[in-house]
């Protein structure tokens, strides 16, 4: 009898075993956490030098700052702190190298957008203020990636768009749009600009700043036109997911969280939170490839070919891999959430940043060895050894059969029955979930007292024992935990979770533990947890307590 | 250049949580049940064993509704009756909230394990140190299905609906399977085991306990 407890007992452990090992830390790679913040666009390395921007909802004395660290040790050479920019920095560093046009001549910089207007030249040596030029604010200013135009930069700014010159940031053109925009990058072409805004208005300016526009759709346009020898494809985001249009032809419906797509020669890469897809424009523009993968964010492109794309899921990671063929995922060791692309140096250096702020550097050996032992699918790294336990638990239950002993043979196959329920139970749960999910239509919860700006946007209610406390006007977070972790930080309320293999669970608001808390999207009850719990783009989330 | 834990700061992986938990309570068990030759043998047993119950709800809650506490229960109160069942469903409930989270949950919880504790010393789930086994199999998983229900009702508040209740245990179905399943795994391998220990200790408590003086007078 105590033999056949120990062996539960040890079955049991067995069980815990974690799922993943994770990597350990290479000798040539290095890690640095930077501080209370994001990495949501992709570390630059010049030369020896890895930059890196941080970004977040700021509050009491935090705040965004651009880093500069040693490419090979990991020491930080400089740093740059924004007084001002409090918002979700989301424009992606631009290196310029030193050069000279009409307006002036130029050292080497870095341009850097904010979300309080500014856009800043920094000294690449040393980090020191070069200039500084502002743009318009309506809650957010700079979001979008910028591009160069020969001796000026173009900015995509939150209502139009304006071009500085490289030499001193003198304004060189402005040009004022109706509608907003966020996160919507320009594309430098032979015509001029093109930009898209939040409400599906394809813009394009010439350099003389004229406007022409054409509306794409009912939508948002979240990256920068990419413009082919077919027309201008856009990756429309819509409230239903997300739609790909060829020169304002539909070409394909796709998922939600549409990607930064990438122009690589006449392909487009484009991704969802579904899929990774390819696009072949040689001809006329066609999906070539798709694989199922979650990614949001941006696509970047490997010098030898391979395409990486972010992660955006608690493993984290970066798949790389053609649309249409097996996508691997390269870990970390702090893996999680991830939406920023991989900077690559000219050795095969390459520079990673998750959403914990974590920056990972692996020098050229270390990526290349790390690549065999640390790429893997994730999928398969996690099925692994449940199928190892799974297969152990067969060979005893197989072993007592052949000992005629029956009855334990079932006693194991009862175990091994137990062992797959609880493996495949988050997966089942969450599919029941939203099977019994979509049987219930959501009562809404908006309070006509709310501005009207906020009408459309995400918006979050902390119902606390000291008061309510709303906060509207976010865009873009996918779920739950996601958008309580921002709106808190902006409404600083201080948030305590813990993590479960269920998800995160919040434990206290401001350190009002109540009896648990529980949340509603649009009045209505999650049947899973805020991890899981997804969000649309009009969102009203309620947190009160249970 | 360090290698950090986050910017949540550090962290025990629900693993290593589970390995201290499993080493405290494994030494409170085994010190709670030495020595065994003493006057207060039935006492320490019973203690013993509500601790290990409550134990294996703290050991197990990274596994969501894998509850072993509810086969323990009908076992309890097959072999020791259905007031000391019912008082151990109550105890190890009450003992494990403390860790895992006290509220009014826990009414419906002890109340639920009580009545399955009951439901045991009804049943003859246990005669003498044999285990029915097909019988114990059935009612376990009958009443965790049962129990899960009647604990969701602590979630049904005055603005709730019917209907909104009922989607609420329509969502939880995964889960009574897998504590169905799980109470069936622990009857199997834990209730034999469990109900003759009871058995051997309890037959014990019951022989006379000779002193030196009786072995004098017997002499």
């Amino acid at each position: 009898m105590m033999k056949r407890s120990i062996i539960l007992v040890g079955l049991l452990f067995c069980l815990l075993i974690p799922l993943s090992t994770g990597a350990t830390e290479e000798s040539n790679s290095w890690d640095v956490d930077l501080d209370n913040g994001y990495i949501s666009t992709k570390p630059i390395i010049i030369e020896d030098q890895v930059i890196v921007r941080t970004s977040g909802f700021w509050t009491g004395e935090d705040r965004p700052h651009v880093y500069s660290y040693d490419l090979h040790e990991g020491t930080q050479n400089w740093k740059y702190r924004s007084n001002t920019s409090t918002q979700h920095d989301m424009s992606p560093l631009l290196h310029v190298e030193a050069g000279s046009g009409e307006c002036g001549n130029w050292d080497e910089m870095i341009l850097v957008g904010w979300t309080d207007g500014k856009v800043t030249a920094l000294d690449i040596s040393d980090g020191s203020l070069v200039w500084s030029a502002q743009t318009e604010v309506i809650t957010w200013g700079v979001t979008g990636a910028m591009a160069l135009d020969s001796d000026v930069v173009v900015v995509p700014t939150r209502k139009g768009l304006s071009t500085f010159c490289l030499d001193g940031g003198d304004l060189e053109l402005r040009v004022d749009l109706s509608e907003l925009g966020w996160r919507n990058g320009v594309t430098v072409s032979q015509v001029g600009y093109y930009l898209g805004n939040e409400d599906g208005v394809l813009n394009t300016i010439s350099r003389q700043g004229e406007i022409s526009n054409t509306s794409i759709g009912d939508g948002k346009i979240r990256h920068a036109p990419i413009e082919t020898t077919n027309g201008i494809l856009i990756h429309l985001q819509t409230s239903t997911g997300s739609e790909i249009y060829v020169n304002n032809e539909l070409l394909s419906v796709e998922g939600y969280s549409p990607a930064i797509p990438l122009k690589v020669g006449k392909m487009v890469f484009l991704a969802t939170s579904s899929h990774v897809i390819s696009v072949d424009c040689e001809i006329n523009c066609s999906i070539e490839g798709r694989t199922n993968y979650h990614t949001n964010g941006e696509i970047v492109l490997q010098p030898d070919g391979q395409i990486w794309f972010p992660n955006n899921s608690p493993e984290g990671g970066w798949g790389t891999g053609l649309p249409g063929s097996e996508i691997t995922t390269f870990h970390t060791l702090l893996g999680t959430y991830t939406t920023a692309g991989p900077g690559f140096g000219t050795n095969g250096e390459l520079a990673l940043g998750n959403d914990n702020g974590v920056l990972t550097v692996f020098s050229s050996n270390a990526a290349s060895d790390s690549s065999d032992v640390e790429k893997s699918k994730t999928e398969e790294s996690n099925l692994y050894l449940n199928q190892a336990l799974i297969l152990l638990l067969c060979v005893a239950m197989f072993y007592f059969q052949i000992q005629k002993n029956n009855k334990m043979a079932t006693k194991v196959g009862l175990l091994i029955l137990l062992v797959i329920m609880i493996t495949i139970l988050p997966d089942i749960s969450n599919t029941w979930s939203k099977e019994i999910g979509a049987l219930e239509e959501p009562p809404g919860d908006w309070d006509d007292s709310w501005p009207d700006e906020w009408l459309g946007t995400q918006v979050m209610v902390f119902e606390l024992p000291d008061g309510e406390l709303v906060v509207g006007g976010f865009a873009d977070f996918e779920n739950v935990e996601d958008f309580t972790d921002a709106a808190a930080a902006q409404l600083e309320v201080t948030v305590a979770k813990e993590s479960y293999d269920i998800g995160d669970l919040v434990t206290s608001f401001n350190g009002y533990e109540a009896d648990g808390w529980e949340f509603t999207i649009d009045g209505k009850r999650s049947s899973v947890g805020m991890t899981e719990a997804e969000l649309a783009e009009d969102s009203v989330v309620r947190w009160s307590p249970a | 250049m360090v290698l950090t834990d986050g910017v949540h700061g550090p962290a025990l992986a629900p693993v290593e949580l589970l390995a201290i938990n499993m080493l405290l309570i494994t030494i409170s068990f085994f010190l709670l049940c030495r020595p065994t030759h003493s006057a207060k043998r039935e006492i320490l047993v019973l203690t013993s064993i509500t601790a290990a119950a409550a134990a294996s709800r703290i050991l197990l809650e990274p596994f969501p509704n894998v509850q072993p506490l509810t086969m323990m229960c009908l076992v309890m109160g097959a072999t020791l009756g259905a007031r000391r069942g019912m008082a151990f469903a109550v105890i190890a409930t009450m003992v494990s909230n403390l860790v895992l989270s006290h509220g009014w949950w826990t009414l419906f919880q002890a109340s639920g394990w009580a009545a399955i504790a009951f439901a045991g010393s009804r049943l003859g789930l246990v005669v003498g140190n044999v285990v029915e086994m097909k019988r114990l199999a059935i009612t376990a998983v009958i009443v965790s299905v049962l129990f899960d229900w009647w604990v969701s009702l602590s979630i049904f508040t005055s603005g709730m609906t019917i209907s909104e209740f009922g989607i609420y245990i329509l969502n939880g179905l995964p889960f009574d399977a897998l504590h169905a399943v799980a109470s069936l795994v622990s009857a199997v391998w834990i209730a034999p085991w469990l109900a003759n220990l009871i058995f051997e200790e309890t037959l014990q408590i019951e022989e006379p306990q000779v002193s030196g003086e009786a072995d004098v007078i017997t002499a």
